[in-house]
């Protein structure tokens, strides 16, 4: 397994003159999008599918291949969607990118654009992030200053236009087909599938929409090379990440590591371990709180990696890793990632509309006190009444965690039951 | 054959046209695959989720409504996988919804009902408390909606952008929460507006004329033809006790499609809501005198015989049948010769781009291919009216409940006592209060025969409800009068005049009542669609 | 979203609000500049919207009927869609909004006691504006700064690592 031994994405981060353009192109941006436009478009999917480049927005589909699905003729109009809806609870890399080097964002943005050979690039940048949307816009404007956007960018011949759009508040708008319908000026709804993006995207034309974070690191792929890229992380599962890191920790932050690290390494090592030292490790969500969750046991040797998690029944998604020490309640954990599902369900299709409520509200009625055991054995089904029968896998995400909770600590939704309440009182570390 | 393929449902193979959907598919089969938000009308939703599917090779069970048919595909809409599947949705949708059926007009023709008794669970574990709507609020003129009852399939909102292209209908909020109502301050008011009743798979959107008046299962749906206007929208007359409690529409591919427009909804309201004309009433001076119908008659053939040639002058409705009309023309050829015959215009508006048309006759087209075509621009009209006041006309029959001419009894107070007048017509109104002669005719649902629409198709409206009185059909009393001049004109039924007039009238091509079936017949006319 | 209240049956419902005035001309000609960097027009609703409440500070119903004419769409279609996001506020508001993360990674870190905390100092529940119109007082979902919980967003900007001596005094700050 290769190790990452300097900061790729991070490199420029804890620079403060975001906004200076010269700075930046002093510390070497743009010049791989240079590189880029006097290589054969077909020639850089074909990079960055060798490079087995895997998307970091949560599903951790194949990049390349994804690009390939853009039909080769067509009269339509291409377009490249950058979802920067980044809502998944336990995430906050994008932002990270946007805010602290927004034009290698751009630089990347623009070469995948150029490699599909897209004519417009659409950001779609979630409401809540005014600052990185202001980064974003300045860079937009000074890169195309510079010609980096427009006409005949640096003299390739190649036309492109980036239009930057602020979502307003829907966590269901980051996934790809809601977005389109958000982008177009509806309620976001998910699309029915087929067609898919490809073949039918923004106003119909076709599209290819990629997290931010897999795109900021195409430059590095195209500068360096796909063998480089495979060089780092595991078979399967190359290249640096970032790990998004919150709750019970010392230093919760975003770190890049390559995929594979063990979990135990980046809360031990990176995030210099537990919060409060007397209090163990108890649970950990992997990646984002679409992901089961793992017990403390479980977590003792869990390599990072798309491939793994699946294994284990989890998912290494947006790599929101959630940290939870001995005073958390996982009851009242369940209800709380629940809650998030049950606001967040845009209500198109039956089963999610009505079963992400009402999981949400069996979890709380146990939390609360007036739970039966009979109800965990509903709350199992109803999640299987959920689950694969939807326009969208939200209601996968939102069943699925859910079952997880009960499945690995049964004991404490038992104990709820029995003692008509919730016995702890579970102390997460307070505001003062 | 390229254009279609072959699939296996349930383990039949069916051939359907590339691009069908497996649920089109199912249906072509004749397979009941259960669905809400799915409507042959409206664009394809997919969010109700109960028309699940299982396809072999495909790990999850699919909506059939939302996948094309494919070549070699193997379907099954029944079998334990998908039964469960249909459980889980009918639960869903039970969860919040209210236990209203006893109050419900849905009540017997519910989707809810239908399909959690086919396909449900038998019970719920919901245990919460369920999320409370708006009841019973008025979104329009003939609407009334209740969001707890709704189950979000936007059939409602699709209509109204698709086919009006109104936009009053939107989804509100979100999640669990999200509900359907209007832009507060605007109202559900398009023409259309009674179809969402129709087409809303539950009890959210009830028809306010309907409202708790009848149980849809005490109702016998009569297939008829609406009278409304031109176009001879099919519908279905629900009946009960002699009355007409609600018209619906019948699907004609060539004529209506799905829908109706509201005024047609509505049209049968006069026959039990405006004041009738009951008995044959006989006027000279003072009160007038009931009468019986063969001394009406008697008397009436004789102010005919005694009126000469030329001297009888006919404004027949345009709503009449064609057997009326055709019997009309026998009546103007062979016993009142010379009779001058007026159908008037009846317009109002323009047509628009769905079904409403400005002629609102329900048989010009029928008039015209009797040889008696509408009058339009209205002069002929104009001067048998003249000539009725100046003497030049001895009798004057109106036939049919003609607003047009309703108006212009003022302008035949001049000839009173000199000008005869026989009103044969369903309703009172101020002509049948000042005619000579007034006998009742039947109103809309209590007769049958054929309209011809503006599109020169033959439709069959079918009488549905008997009134209390004697209102013989026109073309009835036009055959005695006949009778009375010595002519054979016996007929039985409306069936058996147009199977004359189908013999006898060239561009009828030899019609009968048994071809026009239910949804009628193309007559190749010429001519047959101007007003 | 109007989830039950304390002791109240769950209810749908969404209040909207007249602004008693349209919106100015200045912003509808930034809404036609939106329409026109859009190409197609009805991606502009949300940028319209934003402008709307930019202006009013919230999206009222005047609003919504402006923006629905010239983005060519009924007005029932935009009160479904202002009705769908969170940012977008149907009432008036207080002057400022404090939206605070209450999901698992501020959860973990105390958001709950923050809200506590809050409510009892501003004197209002969630949901609720200060009798002087000062502050809005509402808990949200993720924000996508959970490596610096607990956090809340006041208008544009995030405010992280909160104690309660530091979201008082940022509080004060703000007339």
């Amino acid at each position: 397994m290769g190790a990452l031994t300097e900061k790729v994405l991070l490199r420029h981060t804890s620079h403060d003159d975001q906004t200076d353009l010269d700075a930046a192109l002093e510390r070497g941006a743009y010049q791989v999008l240079g590189k880029a436009l006097k290589m054969q478009p077909d020639a850089l999917v074909e990079e960055v599918k060798k490079s087995g480049l895997r998307g970091r927005g949560g599903a951790g589909f194949p990049t390349g291949l994804k690009w390939t699905f853009m039909p080769k003729e067509t009269s339509k109009p291409k377009y490249l969607v950058v979802n920067a809806d980044e809502s998944e609870p336990g995430t906050f890399k994008d932002r990270l990118l946007m805010e602290r080097d927004p034009h290698l964002c751009l630089e990347g943005f623009l070469i995948s654009a150029f490699a599909m050979k897209a004519s417009v690039i659409f950001i779609y940048i979630r409401g809540e992030f005014v600052h990185p949307w202001r980064m974003l816009d300045e860079a937009i404007t000074q890169a195309r200053a510079k010609g980096y956007i427009g006409k005949n960018v640096l003299g390739s011949g190649w036309d492109v236009d980036v239009i930057l759009h602020r979502g307003a508040g829907a966590y269901i708008c980051g996934e790809e087909t809601a977005l389109m319908e958000s982008l177009e000026g509806k309620r976001g709804y998910p699309r029915l599938k087929p067609p898919f993006p490809a073949s039918y995207g923004v106003y119909g034309n076709p599209t290819t929409i990629n997290n931010v974070e897999t795109l900021a690191i195409v430059p590095f792929i195209v500068e360096r090379g796909a063998d480089w890229f495979l060089g780092i992380g595991k078979e399967k599962n190359a290249g640096p990440k970032l790990f998004c890191m919150s709750g019970h920790l010392k230093r919760p932050g975003v770190y890049e590591a390559e995929l594979g690290i063990p979990l135990m390494t980046l809360i031990n090592d990176q995030c210099g371990g537990m919060l409060n030292p007397a209090r163990k490790l108890k649970a950990v969500i992997p990646g984002g709180s679409s992901a089961a969750v793992m017990t403390a046991a479980e977590c003792a040797d869990l390599p990072m990696d798309f491939d793994t998690l699946a294994a284990k029944g989890s998912m290494l998604g947006s790599a929101g890793v959630m940290v939870m020490d001995e005073s958390v309640c996982m009851v009242r954990a369940c209800e709380r990632v629940l809650k998030f599902y049950a606001h967040e369900s845009c209500g198109q299709c039956t089963p999610c509309r009505i079963g992400a409520d009402w999981i949400y509200r069996i979890v709380s009625r146990v939390e609360h006190g007036g739970g039966t055991t009979a109800d965990l054995d509903t709350l199992v089904s109803v999640c299987d009444g959920m689950v694969g029968k939807t326009i969208c896998v939200f209601a996968d995400a939102a069943a699925l965690p859910a079952k997880s909770f009960v499945a690995k600590f049964r004991n404490e939704f038992l104990d709820h039951i029995s003692m008509k309440g919730c016995p702890t009182k579970g102390i997460p570390a307070g505001a003062r | 054959m390229a254009d279609t393929i072959k699939l296996t449902i349930d383990g039949k193979e069916v051939e359907v046209p590339k691009g069908t959907t497996v649920l089109q598919a199912a249906d072509r089969m004749g397979l009941d695959v259960p669905r809400y938000c799915y409507h042959d009308g409206l664009t394809i939703a997919g969010n109700c989720r109960i028309c699940l599917v299982d396809i072999e090779k495909m790990p999850k069970l699919v909506t059939s409504c939302t996948t094309q048919a494919a070549e070699g595909m193997v379907v099954r809409t029944s079998g334990a996988k998908v039964e469960d599947g249909r459980k889980a949705v009918m639960e869903f949708l039970l969860a919040n919804h209210p236990l209203d059926c006893p109050i419900c007009d849905q009540a017997g023709e519910c989707r809810l009902q239908q399909y959690s008794f086919e396909h449900g669970r038998g019970g719920t574990r919901f245990a919460e408390e369920k999320i409370k709507g708006f009841k019973a609020q008025s979104i329009g003129p003939h609407i009334e909606l209740d969001t707890e009852r709704c189950i979000v399939c936007t059939r409602c909102v699709r209509f109204c952008d698709e086919v009006t292209k109104t936009g009053e209908l939107g989804v509100f909020q979100r999640g669990a929460y999200s509900y359907i109502d209007v832009f507060p301050g605007t109202e559900l008011g398009n023409a259309y507006s009674g179809n969402t009743v129709d087409i809303c798979p539950v009890g959210a959107l009830t028809l306010k004329e309907f409202r708790f008046r009848k149980r849809v299962w005490e109702l016998k749906d009569v297939p008829s033809t609406c009278g409304a206007c031109a176009r001879g929208c099919n519908v279905n007359l629900g009946t009960a006790d002699e009355q007409i409690w609600r018209m619906t529409p019948r699907q004609n591919m060539d004529v209506n499609k799905w829908w109706m427009c509201d005024e047609g909804r509505l049209s049968y309201q006069p026959t039990h809501e405006r004041p009738r004309l009951r008995e044959a009433l006989a006027r000279w001076d003072g009160p007038p005198m009931a009468m019986s119908y063969p001394k009406a008659l008697d008397f009436l053939a004789g102010r005919i015989a005694a009126a000469g040639p030329g001297g009888v002058g006919v404004i027949a409705s345009g709503s009449l049948t064609l057997e009326d009309f055709y019997m009309l023309r026998r009546f103007a050829s062979e016993a009142a010769k010379g009779a001058r015959v007026v159908v008037p215009e009846n317009r109002r508006g323009e047509d628009d781009a769905i079904l409403i048309r400005a002629d609102k006759n329900a048989n010009s087209a029928g008039a015209a291919l009797m040889g008696m075509p509408v009058d339009a621009g209205g002069h002929a009209h104009e001067a048998l009216l003249r000539d009725s006041v100046a003497g030049k006309v001895d009798v004057l029959l109106v036939l049919g409940d003609d607003l047009v001419s309703e108006g212009r009894v003022a302008q035949l107070a001049p000839a009173r006592g000199r000008l005869f007048i026989c009103k044969i017509g369903a309703f009172e109104s101020p002509l049948t209060a000042a005619a000579g002669l007034a006998l009742p005719a039947p109103a809309y649902g209590e007769f049958e025969g054929t309209w011809v629409n503006f599109q020169g198709r033959a439709q069959w409206v079918r009488r549905g409800i008997t009134p209390r009185h004697a209102a013989p059909e026109t073309w009835r009393l036009l055959a005695e009068l006949m009778v009375r001049a010595g002519i054979a004109a016996h007929f039985a039924s409306a069936a058996e005049v147009l199977s004359e007039a189908g013999q006898r009238v060239e561009a009828l091509h030899g019609l009968t009542a048994r071809a026009l079936g239910t949804q009628g017949v193309e007559l190749a006319t010429a001519g047959a669609g101007k007003p | 979203m109007s989830a039950a209240a304390e002791g109240q049956a769950p209810h749908v419902g969404i209040r909207f609000a007249k602004a008693g005035r349209g919106l100015t001309e200045a912003t509808l000609r930034r809404i036609d500049e939106a329409i026109a960097r859009y190409p197609e027009k009805r991606s502009a609703l949300l940028p319209a919207l934003w402008l709307a409440q930019q202006e009013q500070g919230f999206c009222s119903l005047e609003a919504q009927e402006q923006i629905a004419e010239k983005i060519g769409v009924s007005p029932a279609f935009v009160a479904g869609v202002v009705s769908f996001y969170t940012m977008y506020h149907t009432q008036p508001v207080g002057r400022h909004v404090v939206d605070v993360c209450t999901t698992v990674s501020c959860w973990l870190r105390g958001s709950d006691e923050l809200v506590g905390h809050l409510e009892s100092s501003l004197g209002i529940k969630v949901g609720q504006t200060t009798p002087d119109g000062r502050i809005t007082l509402r808990t949200v979902e993720c924000l996508g700064s959970c490596g610096t919980a607990p956090m809340c967003q006041i208008g544009d900007d995030y405010h992280e690592d909160l104690t309660f001596a530091k979201i008082d005094k940022i509080l004060d700050g703000m007339t």
